[in-house]
């Protein structure tokens, strides 16, 4: 059974459009899909030299000169590479792909010379998975619907060895699942599936090696004394015959993502859109470390300014990144950003690796006060902090000062006369109809502090009523009911 | 004629109510046992609302809604109340056998944010109780959040209080349950104006402490 592998098996997962798709861009509508205003190529440079490696219009192929293009379509949008936001969209997948496994490659080559595009891919070593999975099909499954949630478009490519997953990927091979049939595999291909140098595959080309198996052929001493040493150790880790250390990519220990926009925009509302792509991103950064957060930092900002903080608490930790983003609703809600922002920024440092075992989030109590803490850090994000409280007790006689906001809820019962339900913020001028009987309360305290009361309370059928022993005025203090 | 029997299965639909039984509604007793006695499921309907027509604060709604919340609270649930007019008053909440552990106020003036708030708790399956006080609710508003009561439906739902002015009593209403409330010589004099599954038109005076 493949459940029983000793070796890797790697997935390769290939992002042909990162370059355009790691860019704030509004993606083309189905109906303007024929205008050119709406498609937007990226383009590589080199000295001189300009041409495209990413774009979405359907008549425009990777490795064109840019100015052939723009000469055919001079309302193109054309931008410039943005490495950064490549690396961070790079690494973003890179934490996605946590949900497959834990032995994660970045691949990020850059185009082999002029006209090239570069290969970025995210490569899995699967092979501890696929009995969690269910076998590989389940695996594969799995991938492309993690994928299709995402704004990148991919390819993907199985082999038992990385480089092999990376060529799979470009010759579109179905899955190769044992190294006994991976040389058979690839022998057929065209040399260019191997992205080796140009010059390297020049000289192979013009002596008459047309596919792989032309050049697996020569032996290494022969291969290395017309290419170079390097090239026969590429060929043996290749077909599994050679180690192939690679650094395994792990998600920094602090959150920083940057995301430039496409222009500046002042109405918050359209901010959400990209910032839930930014949100879901962090989800899955934090999903990959196994931690929760309990703050993140967004900031709005023009180009390279300080900007505006927007710090995001929630009352107990939450790998949930909605639960952020709803915070921040409700806050803009409450209270708009001041300024137009052209760039967003994330940052989180501090999480918190969960006490206990994940099952016992499943315990209805938790999950209930995981839902109400939730619900609190919502409403005093829109409300304010003050406006939700617990009524509360507190030691003292005089009835305005015997509850308090947020005071002691547990404190033992003290033997009083009877209290009415409700209580005036503030007593007011109250005039007897009639004469007013029944035992008085007489309540005389504070003498020493500023707000000394002297009054003697009286139960009136709805209200609670005191007369003030100092200027005999009569108020209104409390309905019973 | 003998009554026709409905398939046990269609009996036991909770949306389906047979003429001639009382619906079987899920309630909370109000722990005043007069009025239970008058209700469908003998208390305030669970996972729906109920509406007060209260024509003045004091004239019992808290004394009325008290000992839900004490139920509630010392089964561990979480009450909440919403835009109170007056300060609800610990040391009686106490008294009256609240938890106040349990028990929260949100303070809110603007209407759009005391709708907003009841529906974020009524959809809370934390929350076992809210009691809310809004003024103006037209229908679309009372549809709303009579959504939000229902959404808990698995878990029992909560009671959802609605304490309107008496203008509110000419309106229509979605409400499950209508309670007109009056203050009496000894008490509270409770008029059910509407309950669905159940009988309008009766009167229960309450004494209160």
């Amino acid at each position: 059974m493949s459940d029983l592998r000793s070796g890797p098996l790697w997935l390769c997962i290939e992002l042909p459009a990162l370059p355009l798709e790691a860019l704030a861009l509004p993606r083309a509508a189905p109906g303007e899909a024929d205008r050119d205003g709406a498609h937007c190529v990226v383009y590589a440079q080199h000295g001189a030299r300009r041409w495209v490696v990413a774009g979405n219009h359907p008549k425009i192929g990777t490795g064109e000169a840019l100015g052939s293009v723009q000469a055919r379509y001079p309302d193109l949008r054309v931008l410039p590479r943005d490495r950064a936001a490549e690396a961070a969209a790079l690494q973003a997948i890179g934490c996605l792909a946590y949900t497959l496994s834990d032995r994660i490659v970045l691949i990020d080559d850059a185009p082999r010379g002029w006209f090239d595009r570069p290969f970025q891919a995210v490569a899995v070593d699967i092979a501890p998975s696929l009995k969690l999975f269910g076998g590989l099909d389940a695996l594969l499954e799995r991938a492309s619907a993690l994928m299709a949630t995402q704004v990148y478009r991919h390819r993907l490519g199985v082999a038992p060895t990385l480089e092999a997953a990376a060529v799979a990927v470009r010759a579109a091979l179905t899955p190769v699942t044992t190294l006994d049939t991976l040389e058979a595999r690839l022998s057929p291909l065209p040399l260019g599936v191997l992205r080796w140098p140009l010059p390297a595959q020049e000289l192979l080309a013009g002596t008459g090696h047309a596919s792989l198996g032309d050049v697996l052929r020569h032996d290494a001493k022969s291969l290395a004394a017309r290419l170079g040493r390097e090239f026969p150790l590429a060929l043996a880790r290749l077909l599994g015959r050679a180690p192939d250390p690679r650094p395994w990519f792990t998600p920094p220990s602090r959150y920083r993502r940057r995301w430039d926009l496409d222009a500046e925009i002042d109405d918050w509302q359209a901010l959400l859109f990209p910032l839930r792509r930014l949100f879901d991103e962090f989800e899955a950064y934090l999903r990959a470390r196994q931690v929760m957060a309990a703050q993140l930092t967004v900031t709005l900002a023009r180009r390279r300014t300080e900007g505006e903080h927007f710090v995001l608490r929630t009352t107990s930790p939450t790998h949930d990144a909605d639960v952020f983003l709803r915070l921040l609703r409700e806050r803009w809600n409450a209270h708009p950003p001041t300024a137009a922002a052209s760039e967003l920024r994330l940052r989180a440092d501090q999480f918190i690796t969960p006490p206990s075992p994940q099952t016992q989030l499943f315990d209805d109590g938790q999950q209930q006060g995981e839902a109400w803490n939730a619900l609190v850090d919502r409403l005093r994000a829109r409300l304010g902090d003050e406006a939700l409280w617990q009524p509360g007790l507190h030691a003292d006689h005089r009835p305005e000062r015997s509850w308090m906001p947020n005071g002691d809820t547990q404190a033992p019962t003290t033997p009083l006369p009877p209290r009415p339900l409700w209580l005036l913020r503030r007593p007011q001028r109250w005039t007897p109809r009639g004469p007013v009987s029944g035992p008085a309360e007489r309540i005389s305290s504070g003498w020493w502090d500023d707000a000394p009361i002297d009054r003697d309370y009286y139960r009136e059928p709805t209200s609670w009523v005191y007369q003030d022993r100092r200027d005999g005025h009569w108020y209104l203090h409390g309905l019973w009911r | 004629m003998p009554s026709r029997i409905l398939p046990e299965h269609l009996l036991q639909r909770r949306d389906l109510w047979v003429g001639t039984r009382p619906a079987a509604i899920a309630a909370e007793p109000t722990g005043h046992a007069a009025l239970d006695r008058l209700l469908p499921g003998n208390g305030w309907p669970r996972g729906a609302l109920s509406e007060l027509i209260v024509p003045r604060p004091g004239v019992g709604e808290l004394g009325l809604i008290v000992p839900l919340l004490a139920r509630m609270t010392q089964a561990g649930r979480r009450v909440a109340l919403v835009a109170p007019p007056h300060i609800p008053y610990a040391p009686a909440l106490r008294a009256a056998g609240v938890d106040l552990a349990q028990c929260w106020v949100v303070d809110a003036s603007q209407a759009a944010d005391i709708i907003w708030t009841l529906e974020q708790l009524l959809r809370c399956p934390a929350v076992g109780a809210v009691a809310g006080w809004l003024a103006m609710a037209d229908e679309r508003v009372q549809r709303r959040l009579q959504l939000a009561a229902e959404h808990n439906g698995d878990a029992g739902g909560a009671v959802g209080l609605l304490l309107r002015p008496l203008a509110a009593r000419q309106q229509p209403s979605v409400a499950a349950l209508r309670l007109a409330l009056q203050a009496d010589a000894h008490g509270t004099q409770v008029e059910i104006l509407k309950s669905r599954g159940g009988r309008v038109g009766h009167s229960v005076s309450l004494v209160m402490p």
